[in-house]
């Protein structure tokens, strides 16, 4: 079936990457999935196939226009930004401010480094690779958590303690928990890419970056950004007490 | 305090990179000749 959509003639598009996508209870039918807009490029398809697959039934025919590909796109988005301030609301709400803002700049870091990755190999981003950005977002606020619950648990035993040394050692505290997590989502992960075929493919690298980013960021940005914050807290807290 | 790695040591050159990276990463995707980003209209 490739084939004979690669060989359509007429067509400026090559749909030999379409989607075409089997239903395991219903035998012979199939649902593909192509880049075209124009209802002529359409009907041209249509008649091929049904030429090279004589008793050929089209079942429904549905075309996804520009502007609701483009709303479906700037929702997408939408719901990125406003799952990061509900984060951050929340965050602030049950740690501290300064833990809320080192959490979302290392979740905006996350989604921003993948998307660069993605623009630089020029991987298509389409609708399930947004969802698997939510996925990132969801993932990296979940280790990041841990090592600040951690971390707010070492300052309310040792009040006076220097940051510096408390988040050190929530790390070291949280370092086995988070690599254990991270490699056990990495495999599943990495096999999904390397074997999950091409429509799974950008998908899977996507989340792939997500966990690599995702364990380096709730480490070297949440972390740093809640140390430099509290130095400088306490810094004008000591100038402000002289 | 007794902790096995001194993560925070280098934690203002990590963030650098890190910023580093996500400006590389705005360019790239801002700018076209450089990467581009490309939507589907698919979802």
């Amino acid at each position: 079936m490739r084939a004979t959509l690669s060989g359509v003639v007429g067509i400026e598009e090559d749909l030999s990457n379409s989607a075409i996508h089997d239903f395991p209870d219903l035998k012979n039918t199939k649902a593909i999935r192509m880049q075209l807009t124009d209802e002529d490029d359409i009907d041209r398809v249509v008649d091929t196939l049904e030429a090279a697959f004589p008793g050929l039934t089209i079942i429904s025919r549905e075309v996804i226009g520009s502007q609701i590909s483009k709303e479906l796109i700037s929702s997408g988005w939408q719901s990125t930004l406003l799952m990061l301030i509900v984060i951050l609301l929340y965050l602030t709400w049950r740690f501290q401010f300064r833990f809320a803002v080192g959490a979302v700049v290392a979740l905006m870091h996350d989604v921003l480094i993948a998307l660069g990755i993605f623009a630089l190999l020029r991987i298509e981003i389409n609708l399930p690779v947004i969802a698997a950005f939510l996925t990132i977002v969801g993932y990296s606020v979940n280790d990041t958590i841990v090592i600040f619950d951690r971390i707010r648990e070492n300052l309310a035993a040792q009040r006076r303690g220097d940051p510096y040394k408390l988040i050190n050692l929530s790390l070291n505290q949280s370092l086995r928990r988070t690599m254990h997590t991270s490699l056990t989502t990495f495999i599943p992960v990495l096999v999904l890419t390397l074997f999950g075929g091409s429509v799974l493919f950008a998908f899977a690298f996507a989340l792939l970056l997500g966990v690599v980013v995702g364990t380096y960021s709730s480490i070297y940005v949440a972390s740093s950004l809640v140390l430099i914050w509290s130095k400088r807290t306490s810094t004008s807290a000591g100038r402000a007490s002289a | 305090m007794n902790y096995r790695f001194d993560f925070l040591k280098s934690s203002k050159m990590m963030l650098m990179v890190s910023g580093i990276l996500v400006a590389v990463s705005i360019l790239v995707v801002a700018v076209p000749v450089a990467g581009g980003i490309k939507f589907t209209l698919w979802p």
